[in-house]
């Protein structure tokens, strides 16, 4: 069931907010022991906030289609009086004592707090196998990844445990689960949800976005989520759209299922009446060092106060904070100044395309631990390929969305990601809703 | 040059902190955090993407700006 159809069962009072809260919990409680999504789990305030808002909607209050929704908070998010890991031994005990903006926002908006997502530790990674919280498992095979690191907000929205649930994306966090998972993720235009109480990691990098089942949900979401002024809103029909299918990068190292079936639903959105054309893209291995050391830097900064305490740490994310110690000040400033000038390359290239569309990951969710993966008989570290096609954008702070378009032989999902102008994040989310509607006979 | 880039920051922070001055001072502060078994490995990397960095800046106009910017009208926050 999508938000918007549990919306309108709530409204032709079919069901209540308390029963799909129950049924939240009941899968929680039966699906959290193996694929281990959620850190906490906050069931009496939900069913007691659960049954207040059916109240409210009783007497005729109706705070929007967020109204009486069971939804999840990556655990990042500050939660006044729940516990803040950040995935992480250091935050262990953090109990903040206010919400963070998105999470405040969404209580507003009606929405019913189930509980918080675990996550790659400090979101700094991409695999959400976490040491100090556990691994989380990919709900289409236990044996493999949901990816990160959003990782249990995509497990949780797949599995329908929330119907709804938050996420960070600073290389990729938000699309990487979404598309390994099967649900749809977006990462909005850099800026566009406010970012007060979300604890940093790249502190120009990071995104906050909604992971749910379909890109309608996405939309009814990112309303309740940032000011709409600051979007433009989605055209009234896609017969002015073009839609640029890269020629280089994108599809050069990557599944042979998944180039088709991205190939698959740009001839999709033809049908739609937008036009697809080929395009080529400006130096994206240019752009994903410069937002790599941007990060490293950014992430090294942020945690230095607590670099001391190092075996408190994983250790992949502690090998990182140690890289980002050791780059220049001259490399970052450096860093800062390329990506400007590969921004103006991608303005240049969107003065020519509406949108862009390319893989999400170019593989499926490799196996638990799987740290290298062959593809031409080439040898790749799994790290780096999976988060290949979605870093760049977080450099760029145009809108990227991920929702499904396929699976593999194996049954594990492909996702397809659609790249819009800053603050068209609108015009992304409408061809997501359009590609994810069933084809007309 | 990696090769050297490396040899050179490994030496500094191994048989130079004894010396006095602001720059060494600052990597003792590194060495401290950073133990040597960890250090080679992590230098080795950040110098693998540097290389690929450098490459690219090499190339950039002396009048590229900043992607970042200060705001000295920016309230601050509460």
């Amino acid at each position: 069931m999508t938000i918007a159809e549990a919306g309108q069962q709530l409204r032709a009072r079919r069901v209540s907010s308390a029963e799909l809260t129950e049924q939240c919990l009941n899968d929680i409680a039966k699906l959290n022991p193996v694929l281990n999504a959620f850190i906490t789990v906050t069931a009496d305030s939900a069913l007691a906030r659960a049954r207040e808002l059916d109240q409210e909607l009783a007497a005729g209050i109706d705070r929007g289609p967020l109204h009486g929704i069971p939804i999840a908070h990556k655990d990042l998010m500050w939660t006044k009086g729940v516990r803040t890991t950040s995935g992480s031994k250091i935050f262990a005990d953090f109990v903040p004592n206010r919400d963070a903006t998105v999470v405040q926002r969404m209580a507003d908006a009606g929405s019913v707090m189930l509980g918080k997502t675990g996550l790659h530790e400090l979101a700094y990674g991409i695999t959400s196998d976490n040491p100090h919280f556990g691994t989380i498992r990919n709900p289409r095979n236990p044996e493999h990844s949901p990816g990160g690191s959003s990782g249990g907000s995509g497990v949780a929205v797949a599995t329908g445990m929330a119907f709804l649930a938050t996420g960070t994306d600073t290389g990729g966090s938000i699309r990487v689960p979404a598309s390994f998972c099967g649900v749809a993720g977006l990462k909005p235009t850099y800026g566009l949800i406010d970012r007060t109480g979300v604890q940093p990691l790249g502190l120009s990098l990071d995104h906050v976005g909604p992971l749910a089942r379909t890109a309608g949900d996405l939309r009814l979401a990112l309303d309740a989520m940032s000011d709409s002024v600051r979007r433009k809103p989605a055209p009234a029909s896609f017969g002015e759209i073009r839609i640029g299918l890269p020629e280089n990068f994108y599809f050069d190292t990557i599944e042979p299922a998944i180039k088709d079936a991205v190939q698959d639903a740009a001839k999709r959105a033809e049908t739609l009446g937008a036009r697809v054309v080929t395009v080529r893209v400006p130096d994206v291995d240019g752009l994903n060092i410069c937002g790599l050391m941007i990060l490293l830097s950014e992430a090294a900064a942020v945690h230095q106060a607590h670099l001391h305490r190092r075996a408190e740490f994983g250790g992949d994310v502690l090998a990182l904070l140690d890289q980002g110690s050791l780059v220049p000040a001259a490399d970052y400033v450096n860093a800062q100044r390329q990506r400007r000038v590969l921004l103006g390359e991608f303005h240049a290239l969107f003065r020519k395309i509406d949108c862009l569309f390319t893989p999400a990951t170019p593989i499926t969710a490799p196996r638990i631990g799987q740290t290298e993966i062959t593809l031409d008989g080439v040898q790749h570290d799994t790290r780096i390929l999976t988060t290949r096609l979605a870093r760049g954008f977080n450099a760029l702070g145009f809108p990227a969305l991920s929702i499904p378009c396929g699976s593999s032989a194996e049954g594990l999902p492909i996702g397809l990601q659609i790249v819009a102008r800053p603050f068209e994040d609108n015009l992304a989310l409408a061809l997501g809703e359009a590609l994810e509607r069933p084809v007309a006979d | 040059m990696s090769f050297f880039f490396t040899t050179y920051f490994q030496f500094s922070y191994r048989y130079n902190t004894t010396l006095g001055g602001l720059q060494l001072h600052y990597a003792g502060k590194v060495k401290s955090q950073i133990p040597n078994e960890a250090l080679e490995r992590a230098q080795s990397r950040v110098d693998q993407l540097l290389d690929g960095l450098r490459s690219q800046t090499r190339q950039l106009a002396s009048d590229a700006p900043l992607a970042l910017w200060f705001d000295p009208e920016a309230e601050q926050p509460e």
